[in-house]
């Protein structure tokens, strides 16, 4: 029988996670509600920032593994299809594989390595130092000024990687399938076109928004978490890495079910 | 529930398991100066942060000015009604927030003017440092910082957690006097948490000791 109580212990566990998410992020997008003119005035710079951070400056970085995912990918199909006609396959496979797979799970692993760990260590510290209490004591809403700029700008964030992301691995894809298969740009835009559908573009959009709250909320609930050693920072930052991937990779594995399935 | 501060049967245990406070109570009307003693590691700094609702309590009841704070939501069901200050006996200034940014973020927050900052850094001696952050500051600009805070912030109640460590000579002069000034208030709560109370510095201040995680009454003020 203690395998049963184990089983409940863990189902127990779960439930309660997913309520102090839920409840963070009621807190998130409550702060955000709240947001009237003075206080929008002092929490845009704290959105701006996180735009700069994992926006701006991750764009480079999304942008070549976009370019190396879209040729890596065309490479290998072309090597494995030699002989069944690859170059009519070339629309289909990047935007079945590219971009509305492997494009969207990239950018979140990302973005979950470049600014999940950050925002886990920077509330983390800020818990530790008092910080996040001297805001609450003197009448500054965490839920406003710490909480909902991350999850926004997390989330825009992710969604503008997104786009850069397909747009490099297009021009890769294209610069594979012109030197190995002499495929001109009009042709090779013409299957992309005719391989992609309105609604890759919705569920692009709405994956960024899942994925993008997923990695905000639990970075921010791990880091939060910290209560009275420095020892606690970096268990808390591997706990929001596992956490965000392992949702974001399930959260993908419903949507494919859920839409294409 | 009555002006004031009041708390009941509050229970807190430190993550390691070890208890902090078993059964502390707790009541003072409003515009009192309140010291709570406690030897070092006694558990007065988790409690001042139960008290101002930064730190919920495993169980027990507590309330400001007649306004709910455990069980609850803490301090969040002061804002916009009773303004609170906060001096933390370590940390407590934003670490990617200059020195002015400190000071001003609550005003700015609240849509308050903050036109009186930069007299009140001056008063603190800490106008030179307006532009640095925390870290690049000594202990006794960061302690001087959070009483600076307090002054621009003008709260009706003031939790001070151990206020005049890492102070000493024109600085604790300074903190001191501060404080007396905030004394002569008639409507202000005022806290203030150190290993032993200064009975020269707040004359009828009521005293409470810390001890085994309950609060004793040491000597009433008059």
């Amino acid at each position: 029988m203690a395998w049963i109580a184990a089983l409940g212990a863990a189902v127990r566990h779960l439930l309660e996670y997913a309520g102090d998410l839920a409840h963070l992020l009621g807190r998130a997008m409550g702060g955000v509600l709240r947001l009237d003119g003075a206080r929008a005035r002092v929490v845009l710079p704290v959105l701006k920032a996180q735009l700069r951070f994992t926006g701006e400056q991750a764009v480079w970085l999304v942008a070549g593994a976009g370019a190396i995912l879209g040729a890596v990918t065309l490479l290998q199909a072309y090597a494995q299809l030699a002989g069944f006609g690859p170059g009519q396959y070339t629309g289909t496979l990047l935007s079945a594989v590219v971009l509305r797979e492997l494009g969207p799970v990239l950018a979140a692993v990302l973005v979950i390595g470049r600014s999940g760990t950050a925002i886990a260590a920077e509330l983390g510290t800020m818990r530790l130092g008092d910080e996040v209490e001297a805001l609450e004591a003197h009448g500054v809403d965490p839920g406003s000024y710490l909480l909902a700029p991350r999850l926004l700008g997390v989330v825009a964030s992710l969604f503008a990687l997104m786009i850069f992301l397909d747009v490099a691995s297009l021009l890769a894809g294209f610069a594979v399938a012109s030197g190995k298969l002499g495929t001109p740009w009009g042709v090779f835009w013409g299957q992309v076109r005719d391989a992609l559908e309105l609604r890759d573009f919705a569920f692009t959009a709405l994956k960024a928004v899942v994925f993008g709250a997923l990695i905000a909320a639990q970075s921010l609930y791990f880091g939060l978490s910290v209560k009275a050693s420095q020892t606690e920072i970096p268990q808390a930052v591997t706990h929001a890495v596992v956490a965000s991937l392992v949702s974001v990779f399930i959260a993908d594995g419903l949507f494919v079910a859920l839409i294409y399935g | 529930m009555a002006e004031g501060l009041f708390a009941r049967d509050l229970v807190l245990s430190a993550p390691d398991g070890r208890a902090i406070l078993r059964g502390a109570s707790l009541e003072v009307p409003s515009a009192a100066r309140v010291w709570i003693e406690g030897a070092a590691g006694s558990g007065k700094r988790a409690l001042l942060k139960v008290l101002a609702g930064l730190l919920q309590p495993e169980s027990g009841e507590a309330s400001l000015h007649g306004i709910r704070l455990w069980p609850g939501e803490g301090v969040a069901a002061l804002r916009g009604r009773v303004r609170l200050g906060f001096a933390f006996a370590k940390g407590g200034l934003l670490s990617n927030q200059t020195l002015r940014e400190n000071l001003t973020l609550p005003l700015r927050y609240a849509g308050r003017r903050e036109s009186e900052v930069d007299a009140v850094m001056d008063h603190f001696g800490l106008s030179e440092s307006a532009g640095l952050r925390p870290h690049a500051l000594s202990a006794r600009a960061r302690k001087l910082a959070q009483l600076a805070r307090i002054e621009a912030h003008d709260p009706e109640v003031i939790f001070l957690s151990e206020p005049f460590e890492d102070l000493e000579g024109a600085d604790l002069d300074l903190a001191r006097g501060t404080l007396q000034r905030w004394a002569e208030s008639t409507t202000r709560l005022l806290l203030l948490s150190a290993e032993e109370a200064d009975s020269d510095l707040l004359p009828g201040a009521r005293r409470f000791r810390l001890e085994a995680g309950r609060i004793h009454p040491v000597e009433e003020g008059p």
